[in-house]
């Protein structure tokens, strides 16, 4: 039914999708990534938020210029048939790297901290089928889902307030004490987890209100900014600068501060939760693979899901450790040409409408 | 089987010739004699399984009139016999009109369905028709010399009881032939299938020798059982009453709860041999036409053979028949049906089934009971948080225990950890296994209490209590903290109002504690988000079946988990795309 | 029709490896769950390292089981308490880790805090205590009257209202103090008393290695300076010296704390206010406490008496150049930089401190 019919996303499927792919293992790392700022790391979020939102608009105005094409469509027109395919290979080995670093860090956190003895295959198959499972529903079957999840992992912000309780506010100040070179590497390193937002110009097409969608987008957004700076904010008042730089994952040890008397480690429920996280994370670059091998292929199939969730399997089981985390690190880096890719886009697009415009 | 064939064309081609209905039938008596006299092999089984039924061994060689005055014979007999069968109508009913299994694959033309076809153009004679009702039993024909000449009346004895036979048909017949005539239904005389299947209907049929016209008069009045409270659906306040087998029952509980003609209710008659009659019912000015169209377009298409009650129907309907999910609501209670009814949903009912189907619901309305209404807001808002967290407690509780116990042992509290490990001292199995077995044995005491007669399902209880309850722990087979836990998930799982959904959740329960089993939390957090997204994807008739938490409609948040005083909610659940969403609720 | 096979796969999947026996966790009742955990000093190398744990069989006449061994890592030490308790030993439940003084003041305790706190089965909320003499004696010793030791230690740890005065470091407070420029670590310090344990004050930590212990009424004090909001009891005797002299109980007390400074790094100023908010539970003495002057003249005697109790506590600090209370804050807030532990000292030994105390009595009781 509703894989059949193009324009499935409304409103809050836009905010949602956007929110959720977004969040991701991002946080469970952000206090840490953006220690370089110290404590100056609690509005960093707000900078985020700003960027992204700039960063969104050339992505939106793009994708509103062909409006019935996604990303890999408007690289065939604008790029002609051979580079645009080209370039859409690449995107989905992005997509599929993209997948792996995230799944492998969190299932390599799972293993260290909840599952000590056992190995992370056996959670990777199950992981991967689930999430073929939820994007064989197509886009909105993950739209959906992205909306559960939010309600499902939205409530643990309720459990910083005992790191607000035992923090200084104090923390907070100052504000600029940082020189340029530490505030360019928590850039760097912190606007990782910002990461995903670009994948709106692939299900664009789909969404039914796509004069809206730069503002429902923007929703999200400063949605996941909420999250964010939420946990800076309380990561800061709660540890000291040296724990900021030296733990990797701080929000566990935040949610290890909550005291209830019913149970205790409150942090193995959010870290196993945070799997919602990492599925509709996930899910969107498995889309986005599935996609672009379609219009590689120029087929509609589904099919694709598995060669990508099968060709994510064999990335994360290849054998060279040291080769894999320098990926996973340029990985990221990479993403921010995907975000700052349509700029180039849109100059291409002016530049033959303007050799169009001659030529008629 | 070619030679009987060929002759029946033989037949077609000279009764069309003739010119008297008279020689017609002579004929047509003739070929039943040939054909009786060669009978094929397809037909032999048939005849031999009715013959074991049928008091005299007539032989299948015998003539058509010898046949006439066996028929006579039985009607003469039948008193006593009616007797008999009159307890299980339909299941005589139903042998007599089960073909071989060999005669429905070969698509024989059987002289049912083919004669009607032949005959369409003249009068249909009477002897035809006492053919068609060889070997059944309770078939009866008995004749009345009136003012208008001789009058046949012919009935399945069983379908009918005698005293209304004996009102409706008999007594107006014997005193005023003629008027009689005109108030009883006319027949289409020429469609020999309309005739024979207004017969098993329960109907009776009056031939008019003279006239030679049929008519007939309704008078099926099976057995019935009175209408009493539900079992399944008790509730404490709150009309009692609820649906019987009896789908004219059924209708006339809903109908008296809305007057109005704007209800309307669609006979439609289902099953390749059961024939059974449902009934679909909504409201015209307020159910959504799509939907209509919908359920008309799936009840078209079936084909299925034979259905004794309205859950394989829903079933065959269903839009995601794999799912552990019910996606239709089955009640058994007529302010249920006239609530949805309202609400702009379809309510379908069956002939023989003591409930009905609604549809489209949400899961959410799975753990709704109409006794929400009755009771003030708060105290259902109470029960419905109950009801809504029951199940994903029960769900989640003991493979909570497994989890905890195999992987996490380290969110337990000190206290909590030291009587579990006190409990747990003795246990010879690993935590999946102890809860399995536990569960297992629950299910067995559920299966096996509900099979028993009640009488003797007390002693279930005390078995249980006693022996698992008691002995198991002692034995230091399980910890008896699980008992707890496991007495818990049983509990809320019987919270739940809707039958199939508590089912679902036992179901469901398993792939918890095999995932809890194989990943710990990870496991019941995988198994979760699979459960969520399953869900997400489940339609109602092809609407989603996550209302009101996705597709969000705010207004439908009134009637929620909270459900607010009845004055606030002003509109109709999104979920049935009703025409008027406004409703009056002041 | 891509269902069925999907579910046979999984299910074989689950059915082949999920219940074998070689995939099994011990589950929780073949798990050693240490519950204490105490250190004691042997050289440089080496440790003693004792813990117990709750011996889960009813059968069993003890229920808390006490190994020690001797090791120079804490996982290798583990190891070794497995084999001699023939169970799984395990850090996930532990509660209370205790070091000896001698430990404590030789400065491996930072070290092995930070051990633990990397690792992820131990959670950060365990709590810290440093005990007189031996430690190990502390998890030997019988206490008659309580059935559980680990328990009994555990509910020791379990902040209550009369135990306000000890800070109750948690092991992420350790270390948040230890990295924290501008602090110095406290611990609770605990010792032996009549086969129960007792509380005695507070060890203050400088650069890693434990320097001083404070009394317990010092120790309450610092924790008001570092901005603890409720206090258990504040017992004072006025008038020492005179043969009048009065005993104030003040009950239920509520501090605020608020430390302000000039923000001049070269003749630094610090202005602490207090305030106190009580109720007035035991007096002994001569005033009328219905007469209102009488009273404010009561709250007067005592805000002088605490003001000067807590510029004895910050003299003593400046004498051992420690910090713990944290009083610098309000300059590291307004420093661009990093801020060094040493930065900290100067300020401390050139800072001056103004001090304000005001109290508030709330009610006098019911009698008159």
């Amino acid at each position: 039914m509703d894989v059949k019919k193009k324009k499935v996303l409304n409103s809050y499927h836009v905010v949602f999708l956007v929110q959720n792919i977004m969040i991701g293992m991002g946080l469970l790392s952000l206090n840490h990534t953006l220690s370089a700022v110290g404590y100056g790391q609690w509005w960093f979020p707000l900078l985020f938020g700003v960027v992204a939102n700039i960063t969104l608009i050339p992505m939106i105005w793009i994708s509103l210029q062909y409006q019935d094409d996604d990303l890999f469509d408007i690289h065939e027109k604008l790029l002609g048939k051979w580079i645009g395919k080209l370039i859409n290979t690449l995107l989905i080995v992005y997509a599929v790297i993209i997948f792996a670093a995230v799944i492998q860090k969190y299932l390599d956190l799972i293993q260290v901290s909840v599952l000590s003895d056992r190995t992370i295959m056996g959670h990777l198959i199950i992981f991967l089928l689930l999430a073929i499972f939820i994007i064989k529903g197509g886009i909105k079957s993950l739209a959906r889902f992205c909306i559960l999840t939010f309600f499902v992992t939205g409530w643990m912000v309720y459990y910083l307030k005992w790191g607000i309780a035992d923090g200084e506010i104090t923390h907070l100040l100052p504000l600029f004490n940082f020189n340029k070179l530490e505030f360019f590497d928590a850039f760097k390193n912190g606007y990782t987890a910002m990461v995903g937002y670009e994948l709106i110009m692939v299900y664009f097409p789909y969404i039914i209100k796509p004069y809206k969608a730069f503002k429902h987008a923007t929703i999200g957004i400063w949605n996941t900014i909420f999250f964010y700076i939420s946990v800076t904010f309380v990561g800061t008042m709660y540890f000291s600068e040296w724990q900021l730089e030296h733990l990797l994952f701080p929000v566990l040890k935040l949610f290890q501060a909550v005291d209830l008397s019913f149970i205790e480690q409150i942090d193995t429920f959010a870290l196993t939760i945070w799997v919602f996280l990492m599925l509709t994370t996930v899910g969107g670059y498995l889309w986005m693979a599935k996609k672009g091998m379609d219009s590689v292929r120029n087929k509609n199939s589904q099919f694709h899901i598995y060669v990508a969730a099968v060709l994510v399997f064999i990335v994360i089981n290849l054998p060279f450790p040291m080769f894999l985390a320098k990926l996973y690190e340029t990985i990221f880096l990479i993403s921010f040409g995907v975000i700052l890719w349509p700029i180039l886009l849109i100059a291409i697009h002016s530049v033959r409408k303007m050799k169009k415009g001659v030529v008629r | 089987m070619k030679i009987w064939k060929r002759k029946k064309r033989i037949v077609v081609g000279s009764k069309e010739k003739s010119v008297s209905p008279e020689q017609t039938t002579s004929k047509e008596s003739d070929v039943e004699k040939e054909t009786a006299k060669n009978p094929s092999p397809e037909q032999t089984p048939l005849k031999k399984s009715n013959s074991e039924d049928a008091t005299s061994d007539k032989s299948n060689s015998e003539e058509a009139i010898a046949k006439k005055s066996s028929s006579e014979q039985t009607t003469s007999k039948k008193p006593s016999q009616k007797q008999i069968t009159s307890k299980e109508p339909s299941s005589e009913h139903t042998t007599l009109k089960l073909p071989s299994p060999k005669q429905a694959t070969l698509k024989l033309p059987s002289p049912t369905r083919k004669s009607p076809m032949r005959l369409t153009l003249k009068n249909i004679p009477l002897e035809s028709i006492k053919s068609e009702l060889t070997d059944i039993d309770d078939a009866i024909f008995k004749e009345f010399q009136t003012k208008q000449g001789l009058v046949t009346i012919v009935y399945f004895s069983s379908l009918i009881e005698s005293l209304l036979l004996h009102k409706t048909v008999v007594t107006p017949l014997v005193n005023d032939a003629e008027k009689a005539f005109e108030t009883f239904d006319n027949i289409e005389q020429r469609n020999m299938q309309v005739i024979l299947s207004s017969i098993s209907n329960g109907d009776t049929i009056l031939y008019y020798h003279e006239k030679q016209k049929f008519v007939k008069a309704k008078t099926y009045s099976p057995p019935q059982r009175a209408i009493t409270s539900s079992e399944n659906e008790s509730t404490v306040i709150g009309p009692q009453d609820a649906f019987t087998e009896s789908l004219a029952t059924n209708l006339s509980l809903i109908k008296r709860r809305i007057q109005q003609p704007g209800l309307k209710n669609k006979d439609q008659t289902i099953g390749k041999e059961t024939n059974t009659k449902i009934s679909v019912l909504y409201i015209d000015h307020i159910v959504n036409n799509e939907n209509l169209k919908l359920i008309n377009e799936r009840l078209d298409k079936l084909t299925y053979e034979g259905f004794f009650d309205i859950t394989i129907l829903k079933q065959l309907i269903e839009d995601n028949p794999y799912s552990v999910f019910p996606q239709f609501l089955l009640t058994s209670k007529p302010d249920a049906a006239v609530q949805f009814l309202l609400d702009g949903r379809i309510v379908i009912a069956m002939e023989n089934s003591q409930s009905v189907l609604v549809l489209p619901v949400s899961f959410f309305e799975m753990f709704t009971s109409t006794e929400d209404f009755y009771n003030r807001w708060t105290t259902t808002s109470l029960l419905r948080t109950i009801r809504f967290l029951g199940f994903f407690i029960t769900i989640m509780l003991t493979p909570l225990y497994i989890s905890v116990l195999s992987y996490h042992s380290g969110v337990l509290p000190f206290e909590l950890l030291i009587i579990i490990q006190e409990s747990r001292s003795k246990v010879p199995f690993p935590p999946v296994i102890e809860v399995l077995f536990i569960e297992l044995v629950i299910e067995v005491l559920r299966e096996a209490g509900s099979r028993m007669p009640t009488k003797i399902g007390q002693t279930i209880g005390i078995v249980g209590g006693i022996v698992i309850g008691t002995a198991a722990v002692e034995a230091g087979l399980v910890s008896n903290i699980l008992i707890v836990l496991v007495a818990i998930s049983a509990l809320l799982s019987f919270s739940l109002p809707n039958f199939l959904m508590s089912n679902a959740s036992r179901v469901i329960r398993y792939i918890f504690i095999l995932a809890a089993g194989l990943f710990g939390l990870l496991g019941q957090f995988i198994a979760f988000a699979w459960l969520f997204n399953h869900l997400l994807n489940l339609t109602s008739l092809g609407s989603p079946y996550m209302t009101p938490v996705i597709p969000r409609a705010w207004s439908d948040m009134y009637n929620s988990i909270i459900r607010f005083p009845l004055s606030f909610i002003k509109k109709r659940s999104r979920l049935s795309r009703s025409k008027q969403v406004k409703k009056a609720s002041k | 029709m891509r269902i069925l096979p999907t579910l046979l796969v999984s299910t074989l999947c689950i059915f082949l490896s999920g219940c074998s026996q070689q995939n099994e966790n011990p589950s929780v009742e073949n798990l050693g769950m240490i519950s204490v955990m105490a250190f004691d000093y042997i050289d440089q190398d080496k440790m003693k390292m004792s813990v117990i744990m709750p011996q889960p069989a009813s059968e069993a006449k003890k229920h808390t089981q006490l190994y020690t061994v001797e090791t120079d890592l804490i996982q290798a030490g583990l190891v070794d308490v497995s084999s001699k308790s023939d169970k799984t030993a395990s850090l996930r439940q532990l509660r209370v880790i205790l070091f000896s003084e001698e430990f404590a003041k030789t400065g491996k305790m930072v070290e092995l805090v930070l051990e633990l706190y990397r690792d992820t089965n131990v959670r950060s909320n365990i709590y810290l205590g440093v005990v007189k003499d031996s430690a190990e004696e502390f998890l030997i010793a019988e206490y008659p009257d309580k059935p559980n030791t680990s328990t009994y230690i555990n509910s020791v740890f379990q902040p209550k209202q009369y135990t306000y005065f000890s800070p109750f470091i948690t092991l992420h407070d350790f270390i948040y103090d230890e990295t924290n420029p501008v602090l110095t670590a406290i611990v609770p310090y605990l010792s032996l008393k009549d086969n129960l344990i007792h509380i005695e004050g507070i060890a203050v930590f400088k650069n890693g290695n434990m320097s001083h212990v404070f009394s317990s009424q010092k120790g309450k004090n610092i924790q008001v300076l570092r901005g603890q909001k409720r206090l258990s009891i504040l017992a004072i005797t006025l008038n020492q010296d005179a043969s009048k002299s009065e005993k104030v109980v003040l009950e239920f007390i509520k501090s605020k704390v608020k430390v302000t400074s000039n923000h001049n790094f070269e003749s630094p100023k610090v202005m602490i206010s207090l305030k106190y908010k009580g109720k007035l539970s035991e007096y002994k003495g001569e005033k009328n406490l219905e007469n209102k002057k009488e009273l404010a003249t009561l709250e007067k005697q005592v805000n002088k008496l605490v003001e000067e109790e807590i510029r004895e506590l910050i003299e003593k600090c400046q004498e051992l150049s420690i910090e713990p209370m944290g009083l610098f804050e309000s300059f590291r807030m307004h420093y661009k930089g990093d801020w060094t532990p040493e930065q900290t000292t100067e300020l401390m030994a050139k800072a001056v401190f103004e001090i304000e105390v005001d109290t508030t009595i709330a009610t006098t009781g019911i009698l008159k």
